[in-house]
């Protein structure tokens, strides 16, 4: 398999993954905001490897299925009725629960002050999406693939209705969530694309007769150390969830051996 | 399960199989492969920050790593320790997994015992006498380190960086 790109200067070769951005935006479809495109021009504008991309996590991110299903599981794992994955066959118990109990290594919680927590963990898009993907998920699974998704919540005793027995009742006085990742690539790999110059007659078009082209991660590297792009740290501004679902008061049985 | 789906949809579609419609390019078929671990350090790696933290201040932490992965194959995530002080940033890889997490929901925040991560196992950041040590925890048995990174003269301990979510 040929590299078309191994022969561009910088410059063209920016030039390039400008003129790919820019086709992917095009392709969005029913999407405000197409994150792929986004992300990659920001890597082309970038100079800085330390820096962090922040931004407004856009609707189809905050509400996609995969993103969902996980805060879902963040909130079982916060009161305790789910455990925390360790590895494929072990798990354990986290959140309020052993902070109820004051069981280490955790510190005790006794109600008096609200209770903030986090918990972060992974949100993988499967790569079947790119046959069987819906716009988001296409977007989704080429501008992060794996990211990070870190919960916040913060506690507190509900005191609007009585408790039975033993049990207490949690009221979530907050609940948000933040996407992390790293945009960088893995100069090893590449990738076949829609080809953003096909049928151009521009001079400098990159195989002009072929409506796809393969992009060896390498010409990012060289990119890359010429100055004209620079990997980046990413995180969204955190959002608030409002799915009632997630923020409904819980009751916790105190009774329970963990 | 995971990689033997990625090497079904390898076997699947191949070499430019991958369709060209849709918002975004088609995915790296012809190089994706079965989940990719991250190679674990056996020393910090070293780097110099443009924004330094107060003398007599280290920050500790764990961090994961999740990059080099859009347009690639699926990877691991790695279980960084993250010391910064000064200028510098110490930076070790210590676990890869799959299904990471970390979080004061885990436990942690109290009498030297900065953090709780999971990556395949349970992993302890503690901090005290001049240094940040991380273990991997046993429930039963002896706790193994992973990492043993020294302070600066002056400082005891170090302390959680601040959150980045307000």
């Amino acid at each position: 398999m040929s590299d078309d790109l191994a022969k561009l200067p910088p410059a063209q070769l920016a030039g390039f993954y400008r003129r790919l951005a820019t086709a992917v935006d095009g392709r969005k479809g029913v999407l405000r905001v197409s994150l792929a495109s986004l992300l990659m021009n920001h890597w082309l504008d970038n100079r800085d490897r330390n820096s962090t991309f922040v931004f407004d996590a856009p609707e189809h991110l905050r509400n996609h299925s995969q993103v969902t299903d996980v805060l879902a599981y963040h909130r079982k794992v916060f009161l305790t009725e789910e455990k925390a994955r360790v590895g494929p066959k072990t798990s354990k118990w986290a959140g309020v629960l052993p902070r109820l109990l004051g069981n280490a290594p955790y510190a005790k919680w006794d109600g008096k002050l609200p209770l903030p927590l986090e918990y972060q963990s992974l949100v993988e898009i499967p790569l079947r999406y790119q046959v069987t993907g819906s716009d988001a998920d296409k977007d989704l699974l080429y501008a992060l693939h794996g990211f990070q998704l870190k919960s916040k919540v913060v506690l507190s005793f509900d005191h609007s209705a009585p408790a039975p027995a033993k049990q207490v009742r949690l009221a979530f006085d907050e609940f948000s969530a933040q996407v992390i990742d790293r945009y960088d690539w893995d100069y090893t790999e590449h990738l076949t694309v829609p080809n953003p110059d096909y049928q151009s007659k521009e001079a400098d078009a990159v195989k002009p007769g072929s409506d796809r082209v393969v992009v060896f991660h390498s010409n990012a590297r060289r990119l890359e150390e010429a100055g004209l792009a620079a990997p980046y740290n990413l995180q969204t501004n955190a959002w608030r969830m409002t799915d009632q679902r997630l923020i409904d008061r819980a009751q916790v049985d105190l009774s329970r051996k963990l | 399960m995971r990689q033997l789906l990625v090497i079904a949809l390898v076997a699947a579609f191949g070499v430019g199989c991958a369709p060209v419609e849709g918002p975004t390019p088609p995915a790296a078929s012809a190089s994706a492969s079965p989940i990719r671990s991250r190679p674990v350090d056996g020393t910090p790696r070293r780097s110099v920050l443009d924004t330094g933290l107060p003398p007599g201040i280290a920050e500790a932490s764990f961090q994961l790593d999740t990059g080099g992965d859009q347009g690639s194959a699926t990877k691991q995530a790695g279980l960084e320790v993250v010391v910064r002080f000064a200028r510098v940033e110490l930076r070790q890889t210590v676990a890869s997994c799959d299904e990471p997490a970390l979080g004061s929901a885990l436990g942690g925040g109290s009498n030297g015992l900065l953090e709780v991560a999971l990556c395949g196992a349970e992993f302890w950041l503690t901090t005290g006498d001049g240094k940040v040590i991380a273990k991997r925890h046993a429930e039963q048995g002896s706790d193994l380190e992973v990492a043993n990174i020294q302070l600066p003269d002056g400082i005891v301990q170090a302390t959680r960086p601040k959150d980045s979510m307000p």
